[in-house]
């Protein structure tokens, strides 16, 4: 019997160890997208609770972590539309200050990588800013994005596009800045 | 590939291999246990408190099923009684007199009517004891020269009784 197929029938041994192998990854999905510790906490803790009550509906030879993964883009694309959250570049200059110092080239701890992905994504819209980050870094397809948004698939298109045009802008102002 | 474009596609890439570690995992993931510990429990409380005199999983759904189906009929009929109001109400209707001739208004209009000529403001809020006592004096005696005129009475009812979409009775 597999890892899900325990989950449905209650095992709770085995949802604690399905928690601790995808925590990691989960939470930093959702640090990438909220940009705030506390906030990707509680989405997360959130989604396992759903997960954990609807573990009937779970299919028995499938990875859940795709499911969950819908789960916590949802909540924090919710998140990110109630707060209309849209942070200023000025706003993390101090962030971006450690980052120069940080040196991208060198280790960052998960927080640090953290403040990297806000600071590029900090001027970008909700839309533009969940789009980007699930269709370059998490590598969601563009129907993936459609189904744990409820984005269209013409916005998804077109807001990638704005946002990657944005971010490259940036890069290039970043590299430009390091190299002065 | 330009500078710009490889220097965007290095960061995405470092970015997309890092391997992240949750600070402080242990203490989420105790929490996420008690926390879906108690999810199950206040689930399994509400049932239990429903159904605390049976154990009979056959029973339980009989009863989840009759209920389910008390509040269709109950929602059906609602709809049913909504549908013959608004029937009698159309089918009643008022005359009008002015200066321009007389008018039919229909019951529904009635409360529009009062506010606009009666000085009555609502059928909800009455502006004063006055205008209530005004109402009801009109009521009785209505229902007085209903009682002194069976046959009217007995046509008002029968005609109230059948609807054909046309108002007939002037009140």
């Amino acid at each position: 019997m597999n890892i899900i197929q325990r989950i449905k029938n209650g095992d709770r041994a085995a949802f604690r160890s399905f928690v601790t192998d995808t925590a990691d990854k989960g939470y930093f999905l959702a640090l990438k997208i909220t940009g705030d510790a506390a906030e990707a906490q509680d989405v997360l803790q959130d989604a396992y609770v759903k997960m954990w009550e609807k573990r009937a509906s779970l299919h028995d030879n499938k990875d859940a972590y795709p499911w969950l993964s819908k789960v916590i883009v949802n909540k924090c694309y919710d998140l990110l539309r109630k707060t209309k959250k849209m942070n200023s570049v000025e706003e993390y200059n101090e962030q971006a200050l450690q980052l120069e110092s940080a040196n991208l080239s060198h280790h960052l701890d998960t927080m640090e990588m953290a403040v990297v992905i806000r600071m590029l994504t900090a001027g970008l819209p909700p839309k533009q800013k969940i789009v980007l980050i699930l269709s370059e870094i998490e590598g969601f397809s563009n129907i993936e994005i459609h189904d744990a948004t409820g984005i269209s698939m013409n916005s998804v298109k077109t807001n990638l596009m704005l946002a990657r045009k944005k971010i490259q802008q940036l890069v290039k102002n970043y590299y430009a800045e390091a190299k002065s | 590939m330009d500078m710009e474009n490889r220097e965007y596609k290095s960061l995405i890439d470092q970015i997309k291999d890092f391997q992240p570690q949750m600070p402080e995992k242990d203490a989420f993931v105790n929490q996420v246990m008690d926390e879906t510990a108690t999810s199950a429990k206040n689930q399994a409380n509400f049932y239990s408190m429903v159904f605390s005199w049976t154990k009979n999983p056959a029973v339980r759904y009989s009863l989840t099923g009759a209920a389910a189906a008390f509040l269709i009929l109950f929602a059906i009929q609602n709809a049913v009684l909504f549908d013959r109001v608004r029937k009698v109400e159309s089918q009643i209707s008022v005359q009008q007199h002015n200066t321009a001739g007389v008018s039919n208004i229909k019951a529904s209009q009635i409360e529009t009517y009062l506010k606009k000529f009666g000085g009555v403001n609502s059928f909800s809020g009455f502006a004063d004891d006055a205008d209530i006592e005004a109402l009801l004096k009109q009521n009785m005696e209505l229902k007085k020269f209903l009682d002194n005129h069976p046959e009217i009475k007995e046509m008002v009812e029968e005609e109230t009784s059948v609807y054909d979409g046309i108002p007939k009775i002037s009140l």
